[in-house]
């Protein structure tokens, strides 16, 4: 009690002493008396009437609170009921007062924080007894009940919820209502009963059980809320993209982000290629030694060959380095030869070497069948199929054709195998006859097992088996194959093409989920363009903590204003039918210069190609070793990729200049109509590179003699030369990107920090950001179209966003300068995924196209066994007979790109359109507020003249203005109209 | 949270953690920062000092914002643009990108509500487009005083700067004006109510991203 006694009255002398100084400070606060907080059962003889009245009236000014003080007497007896509410427990005093202890310990805090925490504190206290004491007065039982169930409630829901309420209070509206808007010292308080309320509720009244799961709940809640909070901790570049945001703004941050964003997508692509595909590709490759030599094999017997390297077993060709350093730029020779492409990795179904079959010799119990001899065979790879003589004296047989099916059952002691035969005819093969013998293995030795291609069976099943087989000495036989699978199945060509849609598949989900995100966020927000509100209430940055930015933005604010105003002067000027003419004549003839010039490049690159191809030193057998460096061949290997890359950079600034002589009435026309250009110009020309890529391997497809069947690739391993060609293209254009970078960027500032005049005419690079993300736009093509030719793309991809991120930020920050006009701005985040979804769709339709038409060249790859890069899927298809008939006839077809893209087309169109239609929905809300904010007014007017008859109503009707009128006519006539001689009457 | 430097404890931590917008770390980032702006005051007076109006505006992410005064006067509880640590937290966290929309609003309101009576009229309309185009007219943002001053006396502010391009007439700003006024004003009293306002910005393009600042 002592104790208690020397809290209380710590506690009262702070109080005091906040009172004090509160009236220094002249702030007048309301709480009265010293014994506010003085609990009714305290022995100190203060006076229950010195408990407190707030009254509610708060001025705002500025953000501060006023308080109105009342003078200790006012406080009434009515008050009384407050302090009972829930002070009046004895058990809660030591706690508040060490509460106030820790408050006031003078070595951590300063006295003015004890003196505005105890105010604070005080107020929101009496505050919450207010508001629980708002439902009337009561009994005190009653009372004393009431938090204790609230705060049930509360402690039931989790500390999230109570942490939501504390947030929301930090609104502090424009009226300070009470309960809302209260600052962090009110918060704070309000947090701490809160807590010490669940706090003894939990203590006092919970049974052990409930108690105990709300503490787990709680607990569990608190680490996932915790390790979401981390999540959102990490983000990578953060404070790159702040420090561009806070030096050039946020549109330039816009183009980070959305290489952050690429880098996102790439690493899913990284994560799937590496673990399914070229993970298990090295396992493979090294677990097979004969694997390995299989993939040799397949060069020796080369006609037409493309990479001479390519065959040479031996490393000693590219031992010089420069030469080395050649082949990884161009991708080529020992490239070749390793998992980056393709051709590279095996289609072995199995990544266990345990595939052998077991000695065993065999006895056939059965009168019919008996097995003489059974070979004793181990097979290391399955691929290869050995067939087994297993012979049967019966000589009946001997004339009809069997299929027998031996079946082994799974359990090891069990050493019976169920043959099941089938008799065929010449061709036609039906049930004739169907025999079921025993086949028994002796020892450990003659399992039976399958083999299923596709690695789906069970360890144990079917032995190939045909029968019969008759050798020289007219002996009947059964000719078996089989092959045992222990450990894990891989199906690797599966994995492959799966691995290989999956790219496209995971990039659209990634952008369609970015998208939703946006479209929620942005429905209501397309709505209506208000320029002027836009400038000046959105059109500072706030990020941005740079001097110099400052006056920039502040200068492209001031410049997009003085816009606006001429705009609206413009929107009214006459154009003449000549003129009109003219500009069409002009615009016509400016778009044909596009095209044409598109179709210049198109042809450009077709050249190139058909001299790459006819200087193909394939044939020759001098050139074909590749000791030398030949900057020849530099020159044409790099050629065709040199060219793309360079029309890309070139081709933006042609229809920018082609743009500004188009004589557009408004900016923001000429930049999308520029940006479009762009990007239609990027798309066709991966487009075009792409059907180049296969023209050339098809161009000799005319000689072959089966003109129907796909099998004439001029190259043995096509889609190691589309994939090296790709490849070639990123390299380039990471090297033309560095070069640019380099030239527009560092080599302008540093011209125009030491040329006066450079300085004036040219200033330094104005960040252009739409042209930079089509730039990234157009690499991520690159990107998506090699990624199935060559897995480790993903790798290369990879690394270069992160280059091209760290080079881009520390050239923006030194040599660049902020666009004057924002065109991508948060709401063209939408534009910006929708340009990423079509390149996405563009570039997936050719080598879709290719998955699922294509024939895979028979001499490398893991679909040399296939017909075509799908098969694999329609096999497990096939197999698995539930899914058949519902999948097949979908799946198999060319029309799940078709579906795919259309499914993609309708959810972009359906939230296109309920945008839309909010939209509409919002502009006839708008209407009607106005109507009847007019109808309002218009009885406010009529009421003012009821009051004071002397005016007429027609002086009320003029003074409504015109244009409210007219709308009120159209909107809510009815409303207007029955208004009108309802007061009329009264008058 | 290293041992010994960090000023605030794990619970204290936990309770800024529930009263802002913040995690724990950021509070502690939040408190560096504030602690280098007067590294003799914290000295001095501990970990929760009041520093003056100027001593924030040292702050280069709110120094360049031409708005750092308006900013300051709302948030502090005086309304002198003087703060402790807390507020400023509480200013930083309502600033920061997590705190809703709605939030970013009511402040933006607040700062832009120049003569605080709850409606930005066409005054505090001028003044804000005066605020906004007065760094690339005068080259700088200015200082309380110098601001002041350019308040008074409008027209001085553009006249000094000679060419016409980046200058804002007085015919422009008013018809600047009465446009933002003819877009955002829906009941039609004149002047833009807080309802206005918020229905205005949250449809806004970007406020959301560029109403923020980041430590």
């Amino acid at each position: 009690m002592a104790d208690k006694n020397d809290g209380e009255d710590k506690d009262t002398a702070s109080e005091k002493k906040g009172v004090h100084d509160e009236e220094e400070e002249n702030i007048t606060v309301q709480v009265v008396a010293s014994g506010a907080l003085s609990e009714s059962d305290s022995d100190d003889g203060e006076s229950p009437t010195h408990a407190v009245i707030r009254s509610q009236e708060r001025t705002v000014s500025g953000g501060d609170i006023r308080l109105s003080s009342i003078s200790p007497g006012a406080a009434t007896p009515s008050d009384i009921p407050i302090q009972g509410v829930h002070f009046e427990d004895p058990e809660r005093d030591p706690r508040i007062l060490t509460e106030e202890d820790e408050i006031g310990d003078p070595a951590t805090l300063l006295p003015s924080r004890t003196r505005h925490s105890s105010r604070r504190r005080r107020e929101t206290r009496q505050e919450v007894r207010d508001t629980e004491e708002q439902p009337g007065p009561s009994q005190e039982g009653d009372v004393e009940m009431r938090p204790i169930t609230g705060t049930f409630s509360r402690s039931r829901s989790s500390r999230r919820s109570l942490r939501d309420t504390l947030r929301a209070h930090s609104r502090r509206s424009v009226k300070r209502g009470p309960g809302e808007s209260l600052n962090i010292m009110e918060r704070r308080t309000l947090r701490r009963e809160e807590l010490n309320q669940m706090e003894q509720f939990e203590i006092k009244s919970l049974p052990f059980c409930t108690w105990l799961g709300y503490k787990i709940s709680l607990s569990v809640s608190r680490s996932w809320q915790k390790f979401t909070e981390s999540l959102k901790d990490f983000r990578i570049w953060g404070g790159h993209i702040r420090e561009v945001e806070g030096n050039l703004g946020s549109g330039v941050s816009t183009y980070f982000r959305v290489l952050r964003w690429l880098l996102m997508i790439n690493t899913l692509n990284l994560i799937v290629a590496l673990s399914f595909i070229t993970a298990p590709g090295l396992v493979i490759y090294y677990n097979h030694p004969e694997a390995q030599t299989v993939n040799v094999e397949y060069n020796a017997d080369d006609k037409n060959c493309t990479n001479p390297d390519f065959f040479n077993e031996t490393d000693t060709d590219y031992a010089e380095y420069g030469n080395i350093l050649f082949q990884f730029l161009t991708g080529t020779g020992w490239m070749e030869k390793r998992p980056l492409y393709i051709g590279w990795y095996r289609s072995l179904n199995i990544t266990s070497n345990n595939i052998k079959y077991r000695d065993s010799g065999c006895n056939i119990t059965d009168d019919t069948y008996r097995c003489d001899t059974f070979k004793n065979a181990l097979i290391e790879n399955s691929d290869e199929r050995e067939y087994d003589d297993k012979r049967f004296t019966n000589f009946e047989q001997l004339l009809n054709n069997f299929e027998c099916d031996i079946q082994c059952p799974s359990t090891t002691q069990e050493r019976s195998c169920n043959i099941t035969c089938y008799k065929c005819g010449n061709y036609d093969c039906s049930e004739v006859n169907r025999n079921t013998a025993y086949y028994n293995l002796s020892g450990d030795a003659g399992m039976f097992d399958c083999y299923s291609p596709l690695g789906s069976e069970d360890t144990w099943g079917f032995a190939d088996c045909q029968f019969p087989l008759i050798n020289e000495t007219n002996e009947l036989g059964l000719k078996c194959s089989g092959c045992k699978r222990e450990g894990v199945i891989y199906n690797f060509a599966l994995a492959y093409v799966l691995v290989g849609l999956s790219y496209f598949v995971l990039s659209l989900l990634f952008i369609i989920k970015n998208m939703m995100k946006l479209f929620k966020k942005s429905a209501a927000e397309i709505v209506g363009y208000n320029p002027y509100s836009e400038l000046v209430f959105g059109g500072w940055d706030y990020n941005i903590a740079n001097k110099e930015s400052a006056i920039l933005k502040s200068k492209s604010i001031l410049k997009s204003l003085k816009e606006e105003l001429t705009c609206d002067d413009q929107k009214e000027k006459f154009v003449s039918t000549k003129e009109k003419v003219l500009l069409f004549l002009l615009r016509v003839f400016t778009n044909v210069l596009c095209i044409g010039a598109m179709g210049g490049v198109f042809y450009l690159y077709y050249e190139v190609y058909e001299k790459k191809e006819d200087s193909n030193p394939c044939s020759k057998e001098e050139e074909s070793a590749l000791t030398k460096l030949n900057y020849n061949e530099i020159i044409q290997s790099y050629g065709p990729a040199l060219i793309v890359s360079a029309s890309n950079v070139i081709f933006p600034i042609f229809f920018e200049v082609v743009g500004n002589v188009e004589m557009y009435q408004f900016q923001s026309t000429r930049i999308n109509v520029t940006m479009a250009r762009s990007f239609l110009m990027k798309l066709f020309s991966v487009v075009a590179y792409l059907y180049i890529l296969y023209d050339t391997i098809n161009s000799t497809q005319n000689d072959e003699d089966d003109p129907g069947k796909k099998v004439g690739w001029k190259y043995n391993c096509w889609e190691n030369f589309i994939g090296s060609e790709l490849y070639r293209l990123i390299i380039i254009d990471f090297a033309v990107f560095v070069v640019a970078l380099l030239t527009t960027e560092w080599l302008r500032r540093l011209m125009v920090d030491h040329n006066r005049f450079i300085r004036e005419k040219m200033g330094i690079t104005e960040f252009n950001i739409t042209k930079e993300v089509l730039d990234i736009c157009y690499k991520q093509m690159i990107f998506w179209a090699a990624l199935f030719f060559s897995p480790l793309v993903s790798v290369v991809a990879f690394i270069e966003i992160i280059l091209m991120f760290y080079f881009k930020k520390i050239s923006a920050l030194r040599n660049v300068r902020p666009p004057e006009k924002v065109i991508l701005n948060s709401s063209s985040s939408t534009i910006i995924n929708i340009v990423f979804i079509i390149s996405l769709l563009v570039v997936f339709v050719p080598i879709g196209f290719i998955i699922f038409t294509f024939k895979p060249s028979d001499k490398c790859g893991p679909f040399q066994n296939y017909d075509s890069f799908i098969e694999p899927v329609n096999a497990i298809i096939d197999k698995s007979g539930a899914f058949k008939d519902i999948i097949l006839d979908n799946l198999k077809m060319t029309s799940v790109v078709v579906v795919i893209v259309v499914v993609t087309i309708i959810i972009i169109y359906f939230f296109y359109s309920l945008s839309s239609a909010r939209q509409l929905t919002i502009q006839l809300l708008r209407e009607q507020i106005k109507s009847e904010n007019a109808d309002k007014k218009f009885l406010i007017e009529q009421m003012k003249n009821v009051r004071n008859p002397n005016s007429s109503s027609s002086v009320i009707e003029d003074k409504i203005p015109d244009k409210r009128k007219e709308k009120k006519k159209k909107t809510s006539s009815n409303v207007g109209s029955y208004a009108n001689p309802n007061l009329k009457n009264k008058i | 949270m290293g041992q010994g430097t960090s000023a605030y404890d794990q619970s204290e931590l936990a309770e800024f953690q529930d009263l802002t917008y913040f995690t724990k770390r950021e509070v502690l980032h939040v408190h560096k920062r504030f602690a280098e702006l007067a590294p003799e005051k914290v000295k001095q007076h501990g970990r929760n000092p009041t520093l003056t109006k100027e001593e924030i505006l040292l702050l280069p992410e709110l120094a360049a914002n031409p708005f750092k005064e308006r900013i300051l006067e709302v948030f502090s509880d005086a309304g002198d643009g003087n703060m402790n640590f807390e507020q400023f937290l509480d200013m930083m966290s309502q600033l920061s990108s997590k705190a809703p929309l709605e939030t970013k609003i009511d402040f933006a309101f607040k700062i832009y509500d120049f003569n605080e009576d709850g409606q930005i009229c066409e005054n505090d309309l001028q003044k804000v487009i005066l605020f906004l185009v007065q760094p690339a007219v005068t080259g700088a943002t200015l200082t309380s005083d110098e601001r002041n001053q350019v308040i008074k006396n409008q027209k001085s502010c553009r006249v000094s700067n000679k060419k016409e391009e980046t200058v804002l007439t007085e015919k422009e700003i008013s018809a600047i004006v009465r446009n933002v006024i003819n877009e955002m004003d829906m009941d039609d009293d004149g002047s833009i109510s807080y309802l206005d306002f918020k229905h205005g910005m949250s449809k806004l393009n970007g406020f959301e991203e560029s109403f923020k600042v980041t430590l």
